[in-house]
């Protein structure tokens, strides 16, 4: 039972984190939790070509938000995970733990 | 006797007065030596002031203002001013960040600026996809002024916008560059059949 849509290591980082901040999914804040949890460096045009890609998959939606003093007037966008998505990023787990099941990588010996 | 009216007290504006004492205090001290040690017992009175960025930002404005009494500059006064609202306000300072008065000179205005920097961000205005560009500027702007700017200071604010600038801008830069390339592949096909005359 494989879902139509297979999706990369990035990608399922980002979907994950929009799981994670639910309501207040947008690029700023999508960027910095990706940079807490991962500890790796993630440019803000990362974040949003996944974004597009998976807005174009069908997984995510995307709704234009408030603009504040703060960001110079422009205004935010907050992004959410559709039912799609949700089955694309269980699905994709569901894979890599089935292919991680009773595996135990070692270093090759000789 | 009648005395020629003189303007004290309350016919001065209070500004009027601080500059007064001010021009008083810095006249007594009469050598560069006394000059220095008052600086940099200012710099130490303030060194604890306020989070990281505002102890930065009143440091820049002792400095400014001691250098300008050295070259002998009026606009020291106006500096001096300065760090007196912010020494009875608190909350003055942070007021004028971002927004500061069109009196101050230029080095001090620079130091409460809270713009990135401008020719990074033309640098994502110009490669970013357009239905990208108004938000992602709008994410890193509002990172850039709420958290790294005063966590960092000025200057490290601004290479870290630099940073994020170019690895934001450098797979768009790759996609022109890999279009120019096509098109230039294609020209140089087009030139090569025409020539052999197919």
């Amino acid at each position: 039972m494989g879902s139509d849509v297979w999706l990369g290591e990035f990608e399922q980082l980002v979907l994950w984190t929009l799981v994670r901040l639910r309501q207040n999914a947008y690029g700023m804040a999508i960027r910095r939790n990706l940079e807490e949890r991962t500890k790796r460096s993630v440019s803000i045009g990362a974040v949003y070509a996944t974004l597009d890609r998976l807005e174009d998959k069908g997984l995510v939606t995307s709704r234009p938000g408030e603009a504040t003093a703060e960001r110079g007037g422009r205004a935010r966008r907050y992004f959410r995970i559709e039912a799609a998505g949700v089955k694309a990023l269980n699905d994709s787990r569901r894979v890599l733990e089935k292919a991680w099941h009773g595996l135990r990588p070692a270093p090759a010996r000789g | 006797m009648a005395r020629a009216p003189t303007r004290t007290g309350a016919r001065m504006t209070e500004r009027e007065m601080f500059d007064r004492r001010m021009t008083a205090t810095l006249r007594r001290l009469s050598t560069r030596k006394e000059l220095v040690r008052k600086w940099k017992l200012d710099r130490a009175l303030w060194s604890r002031w306020g989070g990281k960025r505002q102890a930065a930002i009143v440091q820049a404005i002792i400095d400014t203002a001691y250098r300008s009494v050295m070259t002998g500059d009026r606009a020291s006064l106006t500096i001096f001013w300065t760090l007196h609202q912010v020494a009875r306000d608190p909350l003055y300072l942070r007021r004028i960040i971002g927004e500061p008065p069109p009196d101050l000179p230029r080095m001090v205005r620079s130091e409460l600026r809270t713009e990135p920097p401008r020719t990074a961000e033309f640098l994502l205005r110009l490669l970013l996809p357009a239905h990208q560009r108004q938000h992602a500027i709008g994410d890193l702007v509002e990172e850039y002024r709420v958290h790294v700017l005063p966590k960092f200071g000025r200057a490290r604010a601004s290479l870290w916008f630099w940073y994020q600038a170019i690895s934001s801008a450098a797979p768009a830069l790759g996609a022109h560059f890999r279009t120019v390339l096509k098109l230039t592949a294609l020209f140089k096909a087009a030139d090569w059949i025409r020539r052999i005359g197919v």
